[in-house]
């Protein structure tokens, strides 16, 4: 297994409901793309929280590529895990430009291997001609490209998309999805993917998950 | 196979200086509570049986005074200046905030000059009209003239704490208040009022913290509160015993507001909801009741700000020859030099405090956090004795362990000085901070750690530009404080060093009112121009914010 969550609880503090999640677990294989979807309040983003290392579960453990990341007195931080996220508001960075967004993560990399990279993956999401400009210079679905491109720039192990399209009108969403798609096959990643909307799951994964109540996922 | 690499530690550099900025707050707090086992001096009982009641009554008669006075002065400016539009609404805006550039003691000098026997006023109607000259400031009680000055100097506060409420509450409330019938004075009554109220009561408790923190303008008009007491006890009678027994009995009238405030807060049973929802879009008015807006904003700028400076810039015509001295270029050098630097560690130990608290949370991680906060509460005469205290016994410690230091190696030069303005005004320093990450929030943090960088790397490339405007209005803000305060530079200044504030004061109790006109100009003109700078840039960002 690439991705191993076993029995995990976690609880945010002063909640009334004790546990948001309950002894979840999953197992996820290198390459394949996951869909976890449920209704809102059911930790499906704690979840990917949980993985990037952004929470710390009370029970449970978390191993990515065999590596213990999270339980049994152990948490690596989130910068250690080369987990990649697409957040659901896309967290672009507004005093940095698209290039510098996306070359953010790179800083490990010369400057000549860096430059190549960022040209790649603006390739990639076909934003060339919008490298100079501003997040708030772009639109909804432009932003979610840049995103997602942040994100596999530093060529994660797992990619974490927390509800990305979740901001875009329906026409766009339509469209983005099929390029989501074609993305994560071109880049071959090992994709986690949270959303309440199965539409947005069957687009892009091979296989859907769903927390909480069945019959709620999806309405 | 399962391997572990680098783990997240439970502490690192940052909770390091919460921990240590902690500590350094509280460390002259627990050397005042020493002073409760002590002997009590010779003085003591006098003071005790006979003054006690009169500091009581005399401190508690200011607080009161001034704290209900801004709050009707405030609340109505914000009242009218949020729910009304009326011509030359813009330029109160800027001129209602001013008065904050004007500290109270340097207003006492100005009114006090003015209305004086010799003032513009007495003799203008004694020159003109041959009127026997009437002594107000003679008829008048002391008492009074202080709540004016504070009244005058502080309803800012409530001011802008209930403006900036009011700007936050959705139209809809107002609205449904005036279709439900009532008019606008009992809108005002029953939903404006108790919409604002936890915020003006805010700025009214500030305005008593302030007015308990004040020596400048009880000194002059001869109030006996307990700031004068403990400066009287320590400079006067040489016991300081006694002060630090007066210190702690201020401290603990201190904890009694803080204490009311917390119990008023706890008992609201509702909260305001901030929505996005449609704002307050203000009424046009004209004629009388344009006039009686116009009138009320125009005295109050007036009475804060416009007279003062005008006294402050016609004695400074009377003083102007020989007013260039080489010791108030040294006072100025002196007190921008200083203020620099407790601005700087204000702002390191602020920043490092509340980004420590954004990373580690929990109940421990809260009371670090907040604990550090509670210098600008304390009195400066309170908090002066017990940063003495602690300096003269490091300064003790260090002479046996480091015979070779100079004598009073910490406690006779700056940085005692520098300390205690770092303990007073870190909140400020605190909460613009606060606010600062609060509005980014953390998603750049997390998109940034999941992106690879450390929490240090993360906080110079993301967090830092994020807030620096935060940063920047924080380090204003305390310059402005550090720059405007009084007790402190009084009892903590090194031997033949004068501040900005030490300088008018000497001048005003030594009755050269005149020669208080440039330092007091220099304060004023710096806390006048970081101000407008301010009020500025909150345009511009509101503008840009809209423009988006």
């Amino acid at each position: 297994m690439f991705l191993e969550i076993d029995a995990v609880f976690f609880a945010y503090p002063g909640k009334a409901d004790p546990w948001i999640l309950a002894g979840y677990s999953l197992g996820m294989e290198a390459g394949e793309r996951v869909g976890i979807a449920g209704p809102s309040g059911r930790g499906k983003s704690t979840l990917l929280r949980l993985i990037a290392g952004l929470e710390r579960p009370q029970k449970g453990t978390i191993l990515i590529d065999g590596r213990l990341v999270a339980g049994r007195g152990i948490h690596v931080s989130p910068e250690e895990r080369q987990v990649g996220m697409v957040f659901q508001d896309y967290g672009l960075f507004p005093h940095m430009t698209v290039e510098r967004n996306i070359a953010y993560g790179l800083y490990r990399l010369n400057r000549k291997a860096r430059r190549q990279r960022v040209e790649s993956m603006l390739e990639l999401i076909r934003m060339r001609d919008l490298a100079r400009r501003y997040p708030y210079e772009i639109s909804g679905g432009q932003q979610q490209r840049v995103a997602i491109a942040r994100a596999l720039a530093p060529d994660p192990k797992l990619l974490l998309l927390d509800e990305p399209l979740s901001n875009l009108d329906a026409e766009l969403k339509a469209e983005i999805r099929a390029e989501m798609r074609e993305l994560m096959e071109r880049t071959n990643s090992t994709c986690l993917f949270v959303s309440h909307d199965l539409d947005d799951l069957r687009a892009v994964c091979g296989r859907i998950e769903i927390i909480g109540s069945p019959s709620e996922a999806g309405r | 196979m399962i391997y572990n690499f680098k783990v997240t530690p439970p502490w690192n550099g940052w909770s390091a200086v919460r921990a240590f900025s902690f500590f350094c707050v509280l460390l002259p707090f627990m050397a005042l509570a020493g002073g409760i086992f002590s002997p009590a001096g010779e003085y003591w009982s006098y003071v005790r049986d006979h003054l006690l009641p009169a500091y009581f009554a005399e401190t508690l008669l200011l607080a009161a005074g001034a704290g209900i006075s801004t709050l009707f002065l405030g609340v109505s400016l914000a009242w009218f200046m949020s729910m009304y539009d009326f011509r030359g609404k813009n330029f109160f805006e800027v001129m209602l905030v001013l008065p904050l550039a004007i500290p109270p003691y340097i207003a006492a000098y100005a009114y006090d000059g003015l209305f004086g026997y010799t003032g513009m006023i007495q003799s203008f109607f004694r020159d003109t009209f041959g009127l026997q000259p009437v002594r107000l400031t003679a008829n008048i009680p002391a008492q009074a003239w202080g709540i004016w000055i504070f009244s005058v100097t502080l309803f800012p506060y409530v001011y802008l704490l209930t403006r900036a409420a009011l700007r936050n509450q959705s139209a809809a409330l107002f609205e449904n208040a005036l279709l439900l019938g009532g008019g606008r004075i009992r809108m005002f009554l029953r939903i404006g009022l108790p919409l604002v109220w936890p915020a003006a009561a805010a700025g009214a408790i500030l305005v008593c913290l302030e007015v308990l923190n004040d020596f400048g303008v009880s000194a002059y008009y001869g109030l006996n509160t307990f700031t004068t007491a403990i400066f009287a006890a320590w400079f006067g009678m040489g016991d300081a015993d006694t002060a630090v027994k007066l210190a702690l009995i201020l401290l603990a009238l201190v904890f009694v507001v803080l204490l009311v405030r917390k119990a008023a807060h706890s008992a609201r049973r509702y909260h305001i909801v901030s929505s996005r929802e449609k704002r307050v879009v203000p009424r046009r008015v004209k004629g009388p009741p344009q006039a009686g807006i116009l009138l009320l904003c125009g005295l109050a700028c007036l009475a804060g700000f416009v007279t003062p400076l005008l006294q402050m810039l016609y004695w400074l015509r009377l003083s102007w020859d020989g007013a260039f001295t080489s010791e108030l270029t040294h006072a100025v050098t002196y007190t921008l030099g200083i203020s620099a630097a407790a601005t700087l560690l204000v702002m390191i130990a602020a920043t490092g405090t509340v980004n420590a608290g954004r990373l580690f949370s929990g109940g421990f991680s809260v009371l670090l956090s907040q604990g550090a906060t509670i210098g600008y509460a304390v009195p400066s005469a309170v908090l002066a004795i017990g940063v003495i205290s602690l300096f003269v016994g490091a300064d003790n410690f260090l002479s046996v362990c480091f015979p070779f230091l100079p004598d009073r190696f910490l406690s006779m030069g700056g940085i005692m000085l520098i300390f205690a303005y770092g303990i007073r005004f870190f909140t400020i320093g605190y909460q613009t901070i606060e606010a600062g990450f609060a509005k980014t929030g953390m998603i750049y943090t997390e998109a940034s750690r999941t992106l690879g960088r450390s929490v240090t790397g993360t906080f110079f490339l993301v967090d830092l530009p994020m807030i620096r405007h935060a940063l920047i209005s924080g380090s204003a803000l305390v310059f402005i404080d550090i720059l405007k305060e009084l007790p402190l530079a009084l009892l903590l200044r090194p031997f033949n060093t004068e501040t900005l504030g030490t300088t008018t004061y000497h001048f005003a109790k030594n009755e050269v009112l005149e020669k208080t006109a440039l330092p007091s100009l220099c304060i004023v003109l710096a806390g006048t121009i970081f101000i407008l700078l301010m009020q500025f840039w909150e345009k511009k960002k509101a503008g840009h914010v809209s423009g988006n």
